[in-house]
């Protein structure tokens, strides 16, 4: 097969990243392998379990069905970037901790992702609203409870300052 | 007593890996050398495979193996019954276990035809080529009911086989056995105005599926390095390191029982053992390692011995 290359220039958790990518390489592939940050998980490769999803400026995306070159010039969050410089937990983090709210924690980075770009844009959900938002993120050891315990805690937190 | 493990939550240990992105799943491994692997699934349910022409993959820069069901030699074997099936009395029991690779014939979609070993997994997708396979597609059947009609010879018209046993063998069905069924109309009583009424009837028909997925999710991986084709059939003892997550899985007495033997004869191979830190509660946990027929071991062993490794 025929490849061809670009040069692409992103940011990722704040620090810029420029990389020779093939065309073709996922997003998620680009972030796990090209810039080992592999905190960012791959499940389904198809856009279902959620497992992968990163913040592309701001808003959660799958990066399994993004290519890599079309992040180019764009700011990705990822689960490493998540803490503070102190490498404190985020809210949700704790939250997530406190509450049981991961086992084998292959999905939580999706979770945590999505989860903190919905509490940006809704500070005061309802459960049903969480249970809403995490509709696209698959966890087949919690059963979700205690995950929409967390979120809810951790938005109680972040309400309080 | 402490309250450390009474009367509160106890806060995990590893969590803040999980939560911060930094626990070892097994695809975030990366050694030099790696090779990746992948299966051409099949996208028919039932049907018989006439021939399989690897060359093509072969071909394909960065391939460094590709290997059918008879490749396999006495590797290919069924695998075993992982849940055997419950003390019932008059049961008939057809044992339809996994193979590592489909031979001669496939028996559900997504049963794996072809492992293509290559020097990144986008080579070895790209090397699964359905082109060269020549099935000829049979009838697929949805349920053990519809299977029984067909065996039982009221399916007419339906070119179906059986095996050895008697017994169709097609679909997604791992373990299957049955007793008797008459049908849909024999669970119903009919009234005097012929209104179906819904008999109390014993269930005659089993459909029993252990609770082993076809996928083995995170269970443990081989890593071959070397520079692919120029190590082929060479020794690199002691450059092999197999990824487990056994340790993390199960308790010392099963762990010594079960998995001690498979992960000694890997280290006097000289193979090195790297422990994953995760729990992972997902995919087969049973025999793992300590069955020499679990379809991923078959491949695992094949492999490791086709590249020089175990002996």
């Amino acid at each position: 097969m025929d490849t061809d290359f670009h040069d692409i220039t992103l940011s990722v958790n704040g620090k810029q990243y420029r990389r020779r990518v093939e065309s073709r390489v996922l997003l998620s592939d680009f972030i796990r392998h090209d810039l080992v940050l592999a905190g960012t998980h791959v499940g389904c490769e198809h856009g279902v379990c959620g497992a992968c999803t990163v913040l592309l400026d701001g808003e959660p995306v799958r990066s399994c069905l993004m290519l890599a070159v079309q992040a180019r010039n764009h700011e990705i969050s990822t689960i490493e970037g998540l803490t503070n410089k102190d490498g404190e937990y985020h809210p949700l983090q704790q939250a997530m901790h406190d509450h049981h709210g991961l086992q084998c924690g292959y999905c939580t980075p999706g979770i945590l992702m999505t989860m903190t770009a919905f509490l940006d844009e809704n500070p005061s959900p309802g459960e049903d609203e969480v249970r809403e938002a995490l509709s696209g993120n698959l966890c087949r050891c919690t059963g979700y409870q205690n995950i929409v315990d967390a979120v809810l805690a951790a938005a109680e937190r972040m309400r309080s300052g | 007593m402490s309250t450390r493990t009474f009367g509160e939550p106890v806060k995990r240990n590893e969590d803040r890996r999980l939560l911060t992105g930094q626990a070892l799943f097994i695809d975030d491994i990366e050694l030099p050398g790696m090779l990746h692997v992948a299966f051409l699934r099949s996208q028919i349910a039932h049907a018989k495979i006439i021939s399989i022409d690897v060359s093509r993959a072969l071909q394909r820069p960065g391939v460094a193996a590709a290997y059918v069901a008879g490749d396999l030699g006495d590797y290919w074997q069924p695998g075993p019954i992982l849940v055997p099936p419950p003390p019932i009395a008059g049961i008939v029991f057809h044992e339809r276990t996994q193979v590592p690779l489909a031979k001669d014939k496939v028996r559900h979609v997504g049963e794996p035809l072809v492992i293509v070993i290559a020097e990144s997994r986008y080579i070895a997708e790209d090397a699964l080529d359905p082109e060269p396979i020549g099935p000829k597609r049979l009838k697929s059947l949805a349920t053990s009911n519809e299977m029984y009609l067909v065996s039982g010879g009221r399916h007419p018209g339906a070119e179906i086989t059986t095996d050895s046993t008697g017994c169709h063998d097609c679909n997604a069905h791992l373990v299957l056995f049955r007793l008797v069924t008459d049908g849909i109309d024999q669970a119903f009583d009919f009234g005097r105005d012929n209104t179906p009424i819904a008999k109390p009837i014993a269930r005659k028909s089993y459909d029993y599926i252990g609770r082993i997925d076809a996928l083995a999710v995170e269970a443990h991986a081989g890593c071959w390095p070397g520079a692919v084709a120029a190590a082929a059939h060479q020794k690199i003892a002691g450059r092999l390191r197999i990824i487990d997550q056994i340790f993390a899985l199960v308790g010392r007495a099963i762990r010594k029982r079960q998995y001690g033997e498979p992960l000694r004869s890997w280290h006097r191979t000289g193979a090195r053992v790297t422990r994953i830190d995760v729990f992972h509660p997902l995919g087969r946990r049973q025999r793992i390692a300590g069955c020499r027929n679990c379809n991923k071991q078959a491949f695992e062993r094949f492999c490791c011995r086709s590249w020089g490794n175990l002996r």
